[in-house]
């Protein structure tokens, strides 16, 4: 069931407050964060989380096609490795710009769309 | 029963690779492609996630059951040639990665596939770091070189 539309998003106080001071001060820097659970605003664009996910810390560079999802969707608690002995995978990589976002729906971890 | 094939592809270009009349390859990364059985592509269709496809060497059940589990490969002249800025995946590992200004951070030691894209995980003198493989972090990518240049926020390599 969703969360109630009067409530808002739920965005760690803590963690909106770096955010803004971040924004004010137009720095960027990696921002260390336990709170998956935090609401991805328009605020956030620009800025790198480092989210963590049980283990480690995963950075998360944040992107416009990200706002409503939460941090803890792309801080995945499983990291993939690939194929096992599947080390020539023909899959082209390119730093673009235009990452993908989880699939809608799932909860901890989506496929890339 | 005819001898059809599952496969799930590994390729961005499975469409390519599993043309009617293409040859793939069989066994691991590592043994000699001129070695590796031969297998010649009849026809290809999309099944659940992935692709089935009739082998001319593979008429039954059995022969087709030989082959579970197993690799393909295509030869690596035969792909499509790359574009300006790409890289493949399995390049990646081993690659130095560097700051703009020359200085060496590290060599890829893996790359994890997250949802947002791809993740480095380099390895420095003492433990590892996560690289994301965005075009907002990563300058450039020198295959000849095989060198990565990063330009991090401040912060990420602590």
């Amino acid at each position: 069931m969703g969360r109630s539309v009067k409530k808002g998003p739920f965005i760690q106080e803590s963690l909106m407050k770096r955010v803004r001071s971040m924004n004010d001060r137009n720095e960027k820097r990696v921002m260390k964060t336990w709170s998956r659970a935090s609401t991805i605003t328009p605020d956030f664009v620009g800025h790198t989380f480092a989210v963590h996910n049980g283990n480690k810390f995963i950075p998360v560079y944040v992107t416009e096609n990200m706002v409503g999802h939460r941090l803890g969707e792309f801080a995945p608690t499983r990291l993939f490795r690939g194929h096992t002995g599947a080390n020539k995978v023909d899959k082209k990589a390119t730093p673009s710009a235009t990452p993908a976002v989880p699939a809608p729906g799932g909860k901890g971890g989506g496929k890339p769309a | 029963m005819r001898g059809e094939v599952l496969i799930e592809p590994l390729t961005d270009e499975p469409d390519a690779v599993y043309a009617s009349g293409r040859r793939v390859f069989g066994g691991t990364s590592e043994s000699p492609m001129d070695e590796a059985p031969t297998l010649t592509v009849i026809e290809t269709r999309p099944f659940k996630d992935g692709l089935l496809v009739r082998f001319e060497e593979i008429g039954d059940r059995t022969a087709a059951e030989l082959w579970n589990g197993r690799l393909l490969f295509v030869p690596e002249d035969e792909l499509t040639p790359l574009g300006e800025g790409e890289v493949y995946q399995h390049e990646l590992k081993g690659m130095t990665v560097e700051l703009s200004s020359g200085e060496v951070v590290g060599t890829v030691a893996d790359v994890f596939e997250v949802p947002q894209g791809l993740l480095l995980d380099v390895a420095r003198e003492r433990g590892t770091v996560l690289v994301p493989f965005s075009g907002e972090i990563v300058v450039d990518v020198d295959r000849a070189r095989r060198v990565v240049r990063i330009d991090p926020p401040a912060g990420l390599l602590e």
